[in-house]
């Protein structure tokens, strides 16, 4: 219901929208019995603020919230078509069991009962660890919350995993080991801030739309900001580069290493800094000085890094004097970096040019890592949504730590397991070998999304598997077993916290479609189906849980204890750490006006600028790393000399289950393509639009070929979406040592016309 | 002419199958989408319909069915081949499949570098002018930049001196209302 002073204010947008001549139907058509709701995308890490137009139990209009700081009102094509996918045809309504080898419809009790009895039969013919549960980043909080306790607290296996270990590990990984703590110590405030922006493998004009955006109207406020990008591939980001360094993939690692040499070299570096809150390290862990780091980088001369990389020495000398000159400098990057054999150290050695130079803790300079999914950074990074961690920035191994989280759990400490799970490769590695005999899918389709999904069909067939979703099918529920409807974004409630630190609300505006159920209710139910009736009573709202996750923050690293429901309903989204009701959310981390620097006592702060308390830090130091170069898992040779590549497309959201639903967005881009430079095009007689067989060591496709001068010879891109031409088969699953995350990013192809 | 015959044939294929659909492509293309395209190696409309005999041939000749008989568009040109590229835009094949065929000669080679229709934005329509962003048109179109761009607040804009009207831009823009129309 509507008041008087809100309808004049809908009657008068819409006139207003009229006026303008905006004549998107949705907006029109949302007249004045729609109902407004503040919300947030369900789509990317950025978190653009929504506004959501509901009329009469339906999701008739999406727009942008002009309050919301992060995008003034702005909105990519994606968000604008969010709600066919609310009220698609392909919605999964009824839960779902299969007989005889198809899946056909039951009811809620049926359904539950079956997947607690197998679980618990499983449970107690192999133990917890034959059991396992696969989550999402775009999951919320409160679900990945549930999850974890379910798994870790209850059944007693740390086998708990989420997609963000394919997107993001490795930046975990960098962030802890460079700077102590996860995620970045800045904002997207700094983005005004900045005289340079440094992208490295991101597109982030078609990944990250919003904030290319922002960093389009910096360029243009302030010309004299510079862009500088590092990516194999020219991409629609390229519009506004001043400079492209073009590493051959997997190859930039001594890239990085000759910026710091000229950095170290031509005087760019702040030796105070440098001196007071930094360690230097080497690979072994061995403390060095700055002299042993200098000796280090004299292997990575920009000429030596120039005949690794690819790229010319002058570019690279250039790019560092760049850096260098700029009084101000935010490297942003994404997956081009992080799924990688080496993409911990990747991330360290970007993270080192901001240590060397002290462009960290100041306005308008950061590493800033670009999340992919919406809840990565809040629900599952911070969630403890991986085989190794617990809520709140805690570890499994940490034996108080388990305490900690097993009494607010109210369950045993034992119950929750020292050691970590297993990863996600392993994970399905373990469906494959029979090790884990069931797994819970909640909110992803990894049969999908795996780096040689092909090989891992086998245990998904073969084991027993349930998966939770709102979209049918998908590729991941034609191994199902059981298949249960879940509530959709605006059917439910939650937060979700993106790229900056930041936790938004979303409310539940609907009811949901069908027999749908909100994922932590029905994870909840089949708890309670599971014998952990008590252990899981309590949990009536979301707010009942979020508010038990809330505690658990408390004076952590990532305090939220300030973000209640009440105030996040209210307020577009709070910036951790924020310790009270009062506090209004931090900007800056590890510097003043931290609370949490604030607090410490002044010896700490004496004679620096930053103290990073992060749980991985010492001294309130961070590293700077002497990371050798090292190649891709998969290197090109005489069989296979192309490199290929992956990734995302502006107008398609990962496996096309949401925007497949809009026939506008399948128009823009239809089908799978691989991107050929002309040079390569020409030298294997492959024209535009010709049919072209790809090949790797794991398998093959026939894909359309688009000769278009964008990858650089003799490298390869295709986008990942399409289950028609999934290319994620002929990835590969090569995983780094240290964040288990898999090299998406470099595979040895080859390509014949056909 | 064993020839002639099999055209005329062809032709009444064409136009019948034409009417058996009228009512599907009716619906399908929406009132605003009634822009059309005309075909590669054409003359200006006028010239252009004086040479063209329908026989079609450039229609079948089309790997890309990008070609296709205008109905219900306006009196002048229906019934002739164009292009409606909300629906397929032309692929702008190199060795122009549909000029060899015509024997007319209402399609020659040496207009092949004509623009095959002016484009223009439709800023009202489009949502990079609505506080969307959206690059599909810009991404897709395959001369690149130079055909069409987009200003430093990332609104796109066509450059008539190098855009050859193959309408793939129109074909892709994900729009509800055409963003993209053509200036016949
Ligand atoms: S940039 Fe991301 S969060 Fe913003 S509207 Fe687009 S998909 Fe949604
Ligand atoms: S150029 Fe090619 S795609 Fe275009 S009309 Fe001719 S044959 Fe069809
Ligand atoms: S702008 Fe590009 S895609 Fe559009 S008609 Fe012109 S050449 Fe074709
Ligand atoms: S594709 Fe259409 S809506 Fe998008 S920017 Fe181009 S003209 Fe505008």
């Amino acid at each position: 219901m509507q008041n008087r002073r809100e309808f004049i204010k809908t009657s008068a947008a819409i006139a207003a929208a009229a006026s303008i001549g905006v004549q998107f139907p949705s907006k029109l058509m949302a007249s004045t019995d729609t109902n407004w709701h503040k919300s947030v995308c369900r789509y990317c890490g950025v978190g653009c603020g929504v506004m959501i137009g509901e009329s009469g139990g339906k999701i008739t209009a999406i727009k942008g919230d002009n309050q919301n700081t992060i995008n003034n009102g702005h909105l990519c094509v994606k968000a604008f078509y969010l709600p066919k996918a609310v009220h698609s045809k392909t919605r999964l309504l009824h839960p779902m069991i299969r007989k005889n080898g198809k899946l056909v419809e039951t009811d809620w009790e049926e359904a539950l009962d079956l997947v607690a009895k197998k679980f618990n039969e499983i449970r107690k013919a192999h133990g917890g660890d034959a059991l396992a549960f696969y989550g999402s980043g775009q999951a919320e909080t409160e679900e990945t919350y549930m999850a974890n306790k379910l798994f870790k607290g209850c059944i007693g296996t740390n086998n708990l995993e989420g997609n963000p270990r394919l997107c993001m590990a490795s930046a975990v990984g960098g962030y802890l080991s460079s700077i102590g703590a996860d995620e970045p110590v800045g904002t997207y405030e700094d983005f005004e801030k900045t005289d340079l922006f440094m992208l490295v493998g991101s597109n982030t004009a078609e990944a990250h739309p919003i904030l290319f955006e922002r960093i389009m109207r910096r360029k243009n406020s302030n010309p004299s900001t510079k862009i500088v990008i590092i990516d194999p591939r020219k991409t629609p980001t390229d519009q506004i580069a001043d400079l492209h360094l073009f590493p051959k993939p997997g190859y930039d690692l001594a890239l990085f290493n000759a910026i710091a040499y000229v950095l170290v070299n031509e005087g760019f570096i702040d030796e105070s800094f440098i001196k007071a809150h930094t360690f230097i390290k080497d690979n072994e862990g061995q403390a060095h000085d700055l002299t042993s780091y200098k000796e280090f980088l004299n292997d990575y001369t920009p000429e030596k890094a120039a005949a690794i990389s690819g790229v010319p020495a002058a570019d690279i000398v250039k790019a560092a004097k760049i850096f260098g000159n700029s009084k101000t400098a935010m490297t942003l990057w994404t997956m081009g970096l992080n799924q990688r054999k080496r993409g911990v150290w990747a991330n360290n050695l970007v993270i080192n040019l901001h240590l060397i130079t002290g462009k960290i803790g100041v306005p308008g300079s950061d590493a800033f890592s670009l999340t992919g999914q919406p809840n990565a950074c809040g629900g599952v990074r911070e969630g403890g949504g991986l085989c190794h961690i617990l809520p709140g920035h805690r570890l499994v191994a940490n034996e108080a730590h388990r305490k900690q989280v097993a009494e607010v759990w109210g369950v045993p400490a034992g119950n929750i397991q020292p050691k970590p799970g297993k990863h996600t490769i392993a994970m399905f590695q373990g469906l494959n070998d029979g090790d884990i005999k069931g797994i819970y899918i909640m909110c992803t389709n990894p049969a999908h999304s795996l780096p040689n999904a092909a090989k891992y069909w086998k245990g998904l067939k073969e084991q027993f598997v349930v998966v939770a979703e709102s979209f049918l099918p998908t590729m991941t529920t034609e191994y199902a077993d059981v298949v249960l409807p879940a509530a959709f974004w605006t059917e439910k409630e939650g937060v979700y916290g993106c790229t900056e630190r930041r936790s938004q609300y979303m409310p539940g505006v609907i009811e949901p479609s069908g027999e749908a159920k909100w994922d932590a209710f029905i994870l909840r139910d089949l708890a309670k189906k599971m014998g952990f009736e008590k252990e899981f009573a309590k949990y009536e709202t979301a707010e009942i849980i979020w508010d038990e996750y809330r505690g658990l923050t408390k004076g952590k690293d990532m305090d939220l204890m300030g973000a209640t429901y009440n105030r996040l309903k209210k307020v577009r989204g709070l910036i951790w750490p924020v310790p009270t009701e009062e506090h209004p959310g931090t900007y800056k981390r590890f510097t003043d006006g931290d609370p949490i620097y604030d607090a410490l006592p002044a010896e700490k702060k004496k004679n620096r600028r930053m103290y990073f308390y992060g749980p991985k830090a010492k001294d309130g130091k961070a590293t700077i790393w002497m990371r050798p170069h090292a190649d891709p898992g998969e290197p090109t040779d005489a069989e296979y000399p192309i490199a290929l590549t992956t990734g995302r497309i502006l107008e398609h959201w990962h496996t096309l289950t949401m925007t497949g639903t809009a026939p506008q967005l399948n128009r823009a881009a239809p089908k799978a393509y691989v991107e050929i430079n002309p040079v390569d095009a020409n030298k294997m007689g492959i024209k535009n639009k010709d049919q072209v067989k790809m090949e790797t060591r794991r398998g093959s496709l026939n894909i359309e070929a688009r000769v278009i001068d964008r990858p650089a010879p003799g490298t390869v891109f295709v986008p990942f979406h399409w289950k028609e031409t999934p290319i994620n088969v002929l990835c590969s699953d090569i995983f780094d040592p240290g964040s288990k995350e898999p090299e998406y990013k470099v595979a040895a192809a080859r390509i014949t016309k056909i | 002419m064993q020839n002639k015959v099999e055209n005329i044939s062809r032709h009444k294929f064409i136009v019948n199958f034409v009417q058996l659909f009228r009512d599907e492509l009716g619906k399908s293309v929406n009132e605003e989408y009634k822009s059309y395209l005309l075909p590669p190696g054409s003359a200006a409309q006028e010239e252009y319909i004086q040479k063209c005999n329908k026989c079609y041939e450039c229609i079948s000749a089309c790997p890309h069915e990008a070609l296709r008989v205008a109905h219900e568009m306006n009196e002048t040109i229906d019934s002739y081949p164009i292009i409606l590229p909300s629906i397929t835009a032309c692929n702008m094949c190199s060795d122009f499949p549909c000029i060899n065929v015509c024997e007319p000669e209402a399609l020659i080679s040496s207009q092949s570098d004509q623009p095959l229709g002016k484009i223009e934005i439709v800023e009202n329509n489009c949502y990079a002018y609505n506080d969307h962003y959206c690059t599909s048109c810009v991404t897709n179109c395959p001369i690149g930049d130079s055909a069409i761009y987009l200003d430093s607040n990332n609104k796109p804009h066509i450059n008539i001196e190098n855009c050859n009207g193959c309408g793939v831009c129109i074909n892709t823009c994900p729009a509800e209302q055409p963003a993209i129309k053509i200036i016949n």
